[in-house]
């Protein structure tokens, strides 16, 4: 595993105690300088660093199934989290970490939705990905089995014969579906 | 993605069996239809007894107690009700001293299935009745009244019994079989 990691020789020494910063590399090659905290909510990361002693603060941690598009709203998420929490340790105060989810998540399209479940799986941010993962449900919610495809780009592999059956077999199922 | 089918009601998930093959295999796993068959039986009368044979999926027990659920039965009963219709006289029901009831021959309604009766009373103590009434099967209990002509009548929300006036009165024919 220690193999794969690549050190940057960039800044001073490991001792500026300051706020300690973990590197994130994502697919496309940007490197992210998170803050500890919310790094640490990425349960891959935190696992990286717990069972590697010879990782430093130096090293960059890639991360290859994660897009930087994808790595901007993880973090965006993890960084209001972080920020909730240190406000209020004891309890989240839900109604504003409700806002911002609400707010949070109607600007994201179906392709950056999709994008984030992936990398939150990936990542391993239960908190996050039972969010999206809602989030998403509530998109296909009531949907046709046409707009279920479209919205994840799957390919019908069934004969018609085979859905027609199917149809008929779950025909309660159909009854006031939005097409659209 | 099963994970944002645990978010999804019944009826979604259903849509989802017929996205793609892959799809349906994960849509149909018990993990998910579990909890919806014991959310759907919740509080209900009759489950059909198909639904509940051992080895079957959960999926199909919930699509078979759907469909099952749907079958418009008072509707069926009533059209088979001659009395209902207005084209007969009352269908006659027979209260047999061993609890067991039974139907004149040909009744559609009745259709040859077991019927057992029972009076339930129980006492609060000293000679103090706390309820009385009558159970068929597992109907709701049925409560016994008296009428001005002294006719007897037996009832719930669903269903009425009337007890059939002496041999000698208009519409008797005098008990075959002792009648409540």
């Amino acid at each position: 595993m220690s193999s794969s990691i690549a050190s940057s020789s960039s800044s001073s020494s490991s001792s500026s105690k300051k706020e300690k910063k973990i590197s994130l590399k994502t697919s496309d090659g940007e490197v992210f300088e998170v803050e500890e905290p919310v790094a640490m909510q990425l349960e891959i990361v935190r696992s990286f660093f717990a069972d590697n002693e010879d990782v430093t603060e130096q090293t960059v941690m890639p991360l290859p199934n994660v897009s930087t598009a994808a790595m901007h709203g993880i973090l965006e998420y993890c960084r209001a989290h972080e920020e909730f929490r240190r406000r209020m340790p004891e309890a989240a105060p839900e109604e504003e970490v409700r806002a911002f989810e609400a707010g949070y998540v109607d600007r994201k399209s179906n392709e950056e939705l999709k994008e984030m479940i992936l990398a939150a799986n990936y990542l391993n941010i239960s908190k996050l990905l039972d969010f999206l993962t809602g989030v998403a449900a509530k998109r296909i919610e009531n949907k046709s089995v046409e707009y279920v495809r479209a919205f994840f780009g799957v390919e019908n592999d069934f004969t018609p014969e085979e859905e027609a059956n199917l149809r008929r077999e779950y025909e309660w199922a159909f009854e006031g579906v939005d097409e659209d | 993605m099963l994970m944002i089918l645990r978010n999804l009601d019944a009826r979604s998930v259903a849509l989802a069996l017929l996205v793609s093959r892959a799809w349906h295999g994960v849509a149909s796993s018990d993990v998910l239809w579990t909890s919806k068959c014991e959310e759907l039986w919740l509080g209900k009368a009759h489950i059909p007894r198909l639904a509940q044979v051992r080895g079957l999926s959960k999926l199909a027990a919930y699509s078979l107690s759907v469909m099952d659920g749907k079958r418009a039965a008072p509707e069926y009963w009533r059209n088979l009700d001659p009395y209902w219709k207005g084209t007969g006289p009352p269908m006659r029901r027979y209260f047999h001293p061993d609890g067991s009831q039974t139907a004149d021959p040909g009744d559609k309604v009745w259709g040859g299935h077991e019927c057992c009766y029972s009076i339930v009373t129980s006492f609060v103590g000293e000679g103090k009745i706390r309820e009385h009434y009558v159970r068929i099967n597992r109907w709701p209990r049925m409560f016994v009244s008296r009428k001005l002509d002294w006719s007897w009548e037996m009832s719930n929300n669903l269903y009425c019994y009337c007890s059939i006036p002496d041999a000698d009165k208009e519409f008797g024919t005098g008990p075959l079989f002792s009648v409540l």
